[in-house]
């Protein structure tokens, strides 16, 4: 009985116990419940240290720096809003901005598509199969430095093997890195490479949808597209919608390919070579704080980009509770 | 017919099918018989093979050229077009000396002659049998024979290169120091995240639910945000060069971490904790003695997938470390990309050492991995 009870009582007293002073937090909370506390508490304390100093902190310092010129040695100067609007005329903020959309967008799109017919194939019964799946897995696995400079290998005008390839059936390959036009896509190419994970996260799914439900539509007479427009799509969408939220806030950081990528292709070394087409977000932010020592403006950059990420995942998640069906 | 009572309008396919026999119909009938679902059903496995086949290349073919690359010798690396294996010069010894051959052709005959020299437009050549007579050849006239070979010096070699020259800085640091690293950072991520997670699972005590939103919410914060006032911070407690800022965050908790340790925690029946409460264990005991010897397959998810994100990070020892010396694989990697820009076969080759270690550990523990990608969802 007692037990039952405890749990209510501390969620009430919790809201109360945020307010109160601590003499009579004690009175109204019973033994066992500040017993609990207090090895909650202790239990959690290197995460609720290491929150407040590795997250709270930095996150209001960084707000505050947002509203200073500070470039690093100097002393903090109160501006006010001027690095957001700042920001709002800054053409290479668009400029990365696009990139990084196009990145979401042509990127994330292809990435579902293509990692969901790869489950589907995955998920044929037939023998050899698990040899299959650690082969699409595999490259998901290669460190992000590894695998971006194999692409730079493989993309290489000359010497790469897709252009050869590619010359093989008389198509005169792109020059991939050095054209601003193909750099993204070839961005593109790595991270479908590396999509195995996704793959895997489909396939689950795919293995979950309950074989009645397929029955069942098949008895109705649907075909094989209708079964899996009308039936696993549906059931799957959570999935989808994981994966592109997750999707959206690792392209928005997108760093490390883009950094090791226009090093190959620059004549000049510049980050987001050739000409600004692989300036992303966060690259376009490592050279404003870390090259420029901007830091106040690098600031004002991360915070725009926290509030894109956040209407992007609150918009998505609203949208999944109203048209995406959560089975359970 | 009952179609037709629904749809008042008329169905051009409807009105094609009540037709008589027309070509349309005819072709219609072949694809309801029997004969037709028996080849379907015959046909379909190789077919799914096939179409696994070709999504197998596009994963695979990059593997192999990164392997065939590492293993090409610094001639074969630029030769046109590329080859898919790895050449070499097919040598042979004189006089103790190992020298390529070479097919001569002089006067419309072809010979196997062995260079010993090669100037501009003319090489020196002598025959391998008779090692005393030089014979001097427009080098137009002089195609090297190629053989196949391994060239397995390049991982030797891609080890012992020195990012720096006269350094003394090679691959063998970097791995040392990514080592380092990824040891640290599991122990640390093993303690902090297990504790957290407990609190959050297992025991009742009042603010735990707010502060478990706070953990998920932090997943979705960008390290951009955080990212200017950590260095700041590290800076000034001068921590810049060392590697305490990639080690000591990861003592204090990661969200995603205590999310998963919490889900698997709250699997295990809360009876056997309760029981256990009643003879008077206290919670540390609890967690130590039935909690963890209970969850070795999420701890080694934990352990697996820390180990492949210190592995792989980049942006962190980018901030953090200037000095050479301290760099990890990835950094190192990036750094003898930009000073040896056309070294490809040994940058494949650092790159295939670099990959190794995670590839070894997923075929031990394959099903950590797979099990760790669905709970976590995607890297980075």
């Amino acid at each position: 009985m007692k037990e039952k009870k405890s749990p209510k009582s501390s969620i009430s007293s919790t809201s109360d116990g945020v307010i109160l002073p601590q003499g009579r937090m004690s009175k109204k909370w019973s033994k066992r419940t500040r017993r609990n506390f207090l090895t909650g508490i202790g239990f959690s304390s290197l995460w609720i240290i290491g929150f407040l100093a590795f997250t709270l902190y930095p996150m209001a310092a960084s707000l505050y720096y947002s509203f200073t010129e500070y470039h690093f040695k100097t002393a903090k100067l109160w501006i006010g809003l001027a690095n957001y609007l700042k920001l709002f005329k800054d053409p290479l903020f668009y400029t990365a901005l696009g990139n990084t959309c196009y990145l979401v967008v042509v990127g994330i799109s292809l990435t579902i598509v293509i990692s969901l017919t790869c489950a589907i194939l995955l998920n044929f019964k037939v023998s050899g199969q698990s040899f299959y799946r650690v082969i699409y897995f595999l490259p998901s696995i290669v460190p992000t430095v590894a695998a971006t400079l194999l692409f730079i290998w493989v993309l290489n005008p000359n010497q790469g093997y897709l252009n050869t390839l590619l010359g093989k059936f008389g198509i005169y390959g792109p020059d991939w890195f050095k054209d601003p036009n193909w750099s993204k896509p070839g961005l593109i190419l790595l991270s479908l490479w590396g999509m195995g994970q996704t793959i895997m996260i489909y396939l689950s799914g795919l293995q979950d949808v309950p074989t009645s439900l397929l029955e069942a539509a098949e008895i109705d007479g649907a075909n094989w597209f209708q079964r899996l427009r009308y039936v696993t799509i549906p059931l799957i969408a959570p999935l989808t919608m994981f994966i592109l939220i997750m999707g959206i806030i690792g392209m928005f950081q997108y760093f490390a390919q883009a950094y090791v990528f226009a090093n190959a292709g620059a004549v000049s070394g510049a980050l987001g070579s050739p000409l600004h087409s692989t300036l992303f977000y966060s690259l376009y932010l490592y050279q404003v704080g870390f090259m420029q020592l901007d830091l106040g403006y690098a600031s004002a950059m991360a915070w725009v980009l926290f509030v894109i990420i956040m209407v992007c995942t609150l918009v998505l998640l609203r949208y999944s509770s109203r048209r995406v069906y959560y089975a359970g | 017919m009952d179609k037709k009572k629904l749809s008042p309008a008329i169905n051009p396919i409807d009105v094609l099918d009540n037709a008589s026999p027309t070509f349309y119909n005819r072709l219609k009938g072949v694809f309801k018989t029997r004969a037709w679902y028996k080849g379907l059903k015959f046909a379909r496995i190789p077919f799914q093979h096939l179409l696994l086949i070709i999504g197998s290349l596009f994963f695979l073919l990059p593997f192999l050229w990164m392997l065939s690359t590492a293993l090409k010798s610094d001639l074969d690396l630029f030769r046109q077009p590329p080859t898919w294996l790895p050449y070499d010069f097919k040598n042979v010894q004189v006089n103790g000396k190992p020298l390529p051959l070479y097919n001569v052709t002089v006067d419309n005959v072809t010979r196997q002659l062995a260079m010993v020299s090669m100037t501009k437009g003319e090489g020196v050549f002598v025959d391998p049998a008779n090692p005393g007579v030089q014979l001097k050849v427009r080098s137009k006239f002089a195609t090297p024979i190629l053989v196949v070979s391994l060239r397995w010096k390049n991982f030797a070699d891609a080890m012992s290169a020195a990012v720096n020259m006269g350094s003394g800085i090679t691959f063998l640091t970097f791995a040392k120091n990514s080592l380092v690293i990824s040891f640290f950072s599991i122990i640390g991520t093993l303690i902090s995240c297990t504790t957290a997670a407990y609190a959050f699972a297992r025991i009742r005590w009042p603010g735990r639910d707010i502060l478990f939103v706070v953990v998920l919410a932090t997943m979705m914060l960008p390290f951009q945000v955080t990212m200017i006032p950590l260095y700041i911070f590290f800076g000034k407690i001068g921590w810049i060069n060392t590697y305490y800022p990639l080690i000591v965050p990861q003592f204090f908790g990661n969200a995603f971490m205590i999310f998963l340790l919490r889900q698997f925690f709250r699997t295990i029946p809360e009876e056997m904790c309760d029981a256990a409460r009643v003879d008077g264990a206290s919670e540390w005991q609890i967690f130590t003695q039935i909690v963890l010897p209970l969850s070795k397959p999420v701890l080694a998810t934990v352990t697996v997938f820390t180990f492949l994100w210190t592995w792989n990070d980049f942006m962190g020892p980018l901030l953090y470390l200037n000095n050479p010396k301290l760099f990890t694989m990835a950094l190192g990697l990036q750094a003898f990309q930009g000073r040896h820009n056309v070294a490809w076969n040994l940058l494949m080759a650092a790159s295939v050492a670099f990959t190794l270690p995670i590839i070894i550990a997923f075929f031990f523990a394959q099903r950590t991995f797979i099990e760790g990608v669905k709970m976590t969802g995607l890297k980075e």
